[in-house]
């Protein structure tokens, strides 16, 4: 196990160095002069120099070869200290604490509603298998797997803000600006999820050892619970926590539709803005999220799954 | 086993019971989420939505404060509808015959909202110290800044500078509190402290002329807390970063008493959402500035609608479409000429609607310096293709595509997010038989490929400067915003324009440029994109200033 665990750190360090090393080199050979988007993007439809641009270039850095930029960044990262934004002038490391709390709520919440719902939904339509229930959810699924985040967020907003002025239409801060927000994302997630979990128990009921349990006489309840139930969670628990993942990344659309001051909509922004150290700084955040978070879900494995065992490179069921 | 009737009964009534606790339970619910925010509307308080957050909480600079800048801090003069200057800080002023000393005679009894008085040394200390910040652009204009009396400053300039009135009266050169303006040494403290360590530092007007090259400009003054003379003061207690920001009323305004308690913006970043908002009446503007702006769908819902009023403005600047004269086969003006004939502007002018006024040369319809003798090209494709075949740029295989040089004459349009405008000119060069692909790069790749003048056809992003700096884009050394022209004639115009002591000679010569330019054929067309601000009708009329650089909320604090 400590082995396993020294295994994993030491292959996180080295997926964080490439993830961070290949972000700097493909945003630093992106077409366009960063410090004339910066400067137009900082002061707008305002007069703008030759020099102010000139000036905030040299005050940041950009003349330097790159060489010297991505080694005086990861100097500074090695520091404690992920720079300021290109764009804002506001510490990286105050934004992202600043946005992520906002990003984690709706993706914890979105998660876990989708789950309640999918899972038993997916089990459901999978146990009854070419039933009204199971018809009935491959139509919810293929419905809410079509309609587009964009499309119903405004729809939604339009019909239960505006019409009937039953929610805010945008912001954060109550209860109730959560709910549109979550609609639209747990819509979103819901028809994939419902799918996986009904494919995966669907595959399980027609295996092997579930009509051998069958055949020796293992009440159904058992059969479900013990042998079905425990083995169709690691593919749907795989698939939830990548779920979460891409939701911790934040959606641009529901940010910023909603005004949800999230990391999605800032991610999007600085991309465009060519803000480099925001960008950085982002990208370092998540990774090393991303790569915390597959330790834990490999950790769960192990724990839903006593038959996972830690060896060599990895998992091995 | 049977179940008894009084069993079914109570199984039934549970389940009644059950259903009216949950239906309750929504409505109180429902109920609480919308006293909420109907606590919310107050009618004392204006609303506005925007699409960024105003504020460089590093930096309070007018220039990157956006919205909030035009209603806290207030420049010498400002413009009127026909961009003449009017006083504002500066009552009086006086020009020098060689258009090169400005002599401004101050407004007396006008403090900053902190209590400093507004004087002749509070310019000049803003001049001296932010001169690479918001006064970058006037900056290396300034030979000296002259303090000739408690309220009188004099500006000495190094070459005349008839446009320097338009320029002053730009919101970035709003006059800030110089006790807030700080070396950037001292940022990290916090602002109350470092207000309390200034207090006092500028008192007493004491006459004094110094030249701001004895001064060293030091580049790293920062604003840390925006104090200036305006109708309104930041309001700190109601920034919450990236969702809103306000600004509350300045009881002691010298122009009498603004007439919103507070001005709150509403940070929502999709157009769409903005244009809800209004509809839901949850903010009562939008649109006014370039950072919530609406599209064009939703301003044509927006005018249905006759709660709303909606406002237009053309812009200064424009959009221009221009063509790559460096490379064959457009480095002869007459093939341009064709590319102009084979474009229907009124197509265009009807996809683009209320939100665009197309135009011949590269200023808006309201600029002080547009020439109003240049005028757009009749459609008519026939000549287009007559001057195409007279060239021999000529169909030989017969394919709708005409050849040129051995190949077919295929080009490409760089364009922004949305190419609709492209869109229709590829159907316009198809039918004089050029094939035009689309190229669609977000705006920071455009900058480049502009810049390096990698294109055939490019819709040349809009930068401000440009509305009154001809010669950054049309002469051939105006560095990296040029567009490469290589002619006598236009630098000769440039020359003199830019020696130009007067505003009528400036004019005169600037109309030369944009007739040469025009005679060169390198514009097919320009897009002004006009503003359009969307807001409740009972609040009144919404008058945007001449330009949107001077700020477009600054008379939101007497709106009828």
């Amino acid at each position: 196990m400590a082995g396993f665990l020294i295994r994993r750190l030491l292959n996180a360090l080295l997926v964080l160095a490439g993830v961070v090393t290949l972000t700097f080199c493909l945003m630093r050979f992106t077409e366009g002069d960063p410090a004339t988007i910066i400067a137009l993007d900082k002061n707008g439809s305002v007069l703008i120099s030759g020099e102010v641009i000139e000036r905030l270039a040299e005050k940041n850095g950009l003349h330097d070869p790159i060489h010297i930029q991505y080694l005086n960044w990861w100097r500074r990262v090695l520091h404690g200290d992920l720079g300021n934004s290109l764009r804002s002038d506001a510490p990286v490391w105050d934004e992202i604490t600043e946005r992520f709390p906002y990003t984690l709520q709706l993706a914890v919440l979105s998660i876990l509603i989708t789950s309640l719902i999918a899972v038993p939904l997916g089990i459901c339509a999978a146990v009854h298998r070419g039933r009204l229930v199971d018809r009935i959810t491959q139509w919810i699924a293929s419905v809410t797997v079509s309609v587009p985040d964009y499309y119903l967020a405004i729809v939604l907003i339009y019909a239960l803000a505006v019409k009937w002025t039953l929610l805010p239409a945008y912001g954060c801060g109550t209860a109730a600006h959560f709910i549109l927000p979550l609609l639209v994302l747990v819509t979103a997630k819901i028809g994939y999820t419902t799918r996986i979990v009904s494919a995966t128990t669907v595959d399980l009921l027609s295996s092997q050892y579930v009509a051998y349990a069958e055949l020796r006489g293992i009440p159904k309840c058992r059969i479900f619970y013990v042998h079905i139930l425990k083995n169709a969670m690691i593919p749907i628990l795989t698939h939830i926590s990548l779920q979460f993942l891409m939701a911790l990344e934040g959606s641009v659309i529901v940010e910023s539709i909603f005004a949800w001051p999230g990391i999605g909509k800032c991610m999007t922004d600085s991309v465009l803005g060519r803000d480099f150290t925001m960008i950085q700084g982002l990208v370092l955040f998540m990774a090393v999220l991303i790569v915390g978070m597959n330790l834990v879900v490999d950790l769960f494995y192990m724990f839903i799954n006593q038959r996972v065992q830690y060896d060599g490179g990895g998992a091995k069921p | 086993m049977p179940v008894s009737i009084d069993e079914e009964q109570k199984n039934i009534m549970k389940k009644i019971f059950v259903f009216i606790l949950t239906v309750l339970l929504l409505i109180v619910i429902v109920t609480v989420f919308r006293t909420n925010d109907s606590a919310e509307a107050e009618r004392d308080v204006l609303t506005i939505a925007t699409g960024r957050d105003a504020t460089n909480i590093t930096n309070y600079s007018p220039k990157g404060m956006w919205e909030p800048a035009a209603l806290i801090y207030e420049t010498l003069v400002n413009l009127d509808a026909a961009c003449n200057p009017v006083p504002c800080l500066a009552e009086t002023w006086e020009v020098s015959d060689d258009g090169r000393s400005y002599l401004f005679h101050l407004r007396k009894g006008v403090v900053f909202q902190d209590g400093t008085p507004f004087d002749a040394d509070a310019v000049k200390e803003n001049v001296v110290k932010l001169k690479h910040d918001n006064w970058s652009t006037i900056g290396e204009l300034l030979a000296h800044v002259n303090v000739m009396g408690p309220h009188t400053v004099e500006f000495v300039l190094t070459r005349p500078h008839p446009t320097l009135f338009t320029e002053l009266a730009a919101s970035t050169c709003g006059i800030i509190s110089p006790s807030v303006i700080v070396p950037e040494s001292e940022s990290k403290k916090p602002a109350m402290e470092m207000m309390k360590e200034n207090a006092g530092k500028n008192d007493g007007n004491k006459m004094a002329m110094t030249e701001t090259s004895s001064t060293p400009a030091d580049p790293g003054h920062i604003v840390s807390r925006p104090v200036g003379t305006g109708p309104y003061a930041w309001n700190e207690d109601r920034h919450l970063r990236n969702r809103c920001f306000s600004v509350i009323r300045n009881d002691s305004y010298w122009q009498g008493t603004p007439r919103f308690s507070r001005i709150d913006w509403e940070v929502i970043p999709d157009a769409s959402a903005r244009a809800i908002a209004l509809e839901s009446g949850k903010v009562d503007l939008t649109g006014e500035t370039p950072n919530g702006t609406l599209n064009l769908e939703n301003i044509k819902l927006l005018k249905k609608n006759e709660t709303f009023s909606i406002t237009t403005a053309d812009n200064w600047g424009a959009r221009l479409v221009i063509v790559n004269h460096t490379r064959p086969p457009f480095d002869d003006p007459e093939v341009r000429s064709a590319l102009k004939y084979a474009i229907d502007v009124s197509a265009i002018q009807k996809l683009l609607g209320d939100t665009a006024t197309i135009c011949p040369g590269p200023l808006g319809p309201t600029s002080p310096l547009t020439d109003p003798s240049l005028s757009l090209y009749e459609y008519d494709v026939e000549k287009a293709r007559s001057i195409l075949d007279a060239k021999d740029i000529v169909d030989t295989n017969g394919d709708g595509i005409r050849e040129y040089g051995g190949k077919e004459l295929s080009i490409s349009i760089v364009s922004g997010k949305v190419p609709t405008v492209s869109v229709l000119m590829r159907e316009f060069f198809r039918e004089i038989g050029i094939d035009l692909t689309i190229d669609q790069k977000e705006s920071g790749s455009t900058f480049q490929v502009l810049a390096q003048m990698q294109f055939d056809i490019a819709i040349h992003n809009n930068i401000p400067s440009f509305y009154l700096n001809l010669s950054q884009q049309f002469s051939k050394n105006g560095g990296r915003w040029s567009l490469n022209i290589d002619d006598p004639d236009l630098e000769r115009a440039i020359e003199k324009y830019e020696k130009s002591t007067d505003m009528e000679t400036y004019r005169k010569y600037a109309w030369e440029i944009q007739r040469r330019v025009h005679e060169l054929e390198i514009i097919l067309f320009a897009v002004n994109e006009r503003k359009v601000a969307a807001y409740r009708k009972e609040l009144g009329n919404f008058v945007f200033p001449p330009e949107e650089w001077v700020g477009a909320d600054q008379n939101l604090w007497n709106m009828k």
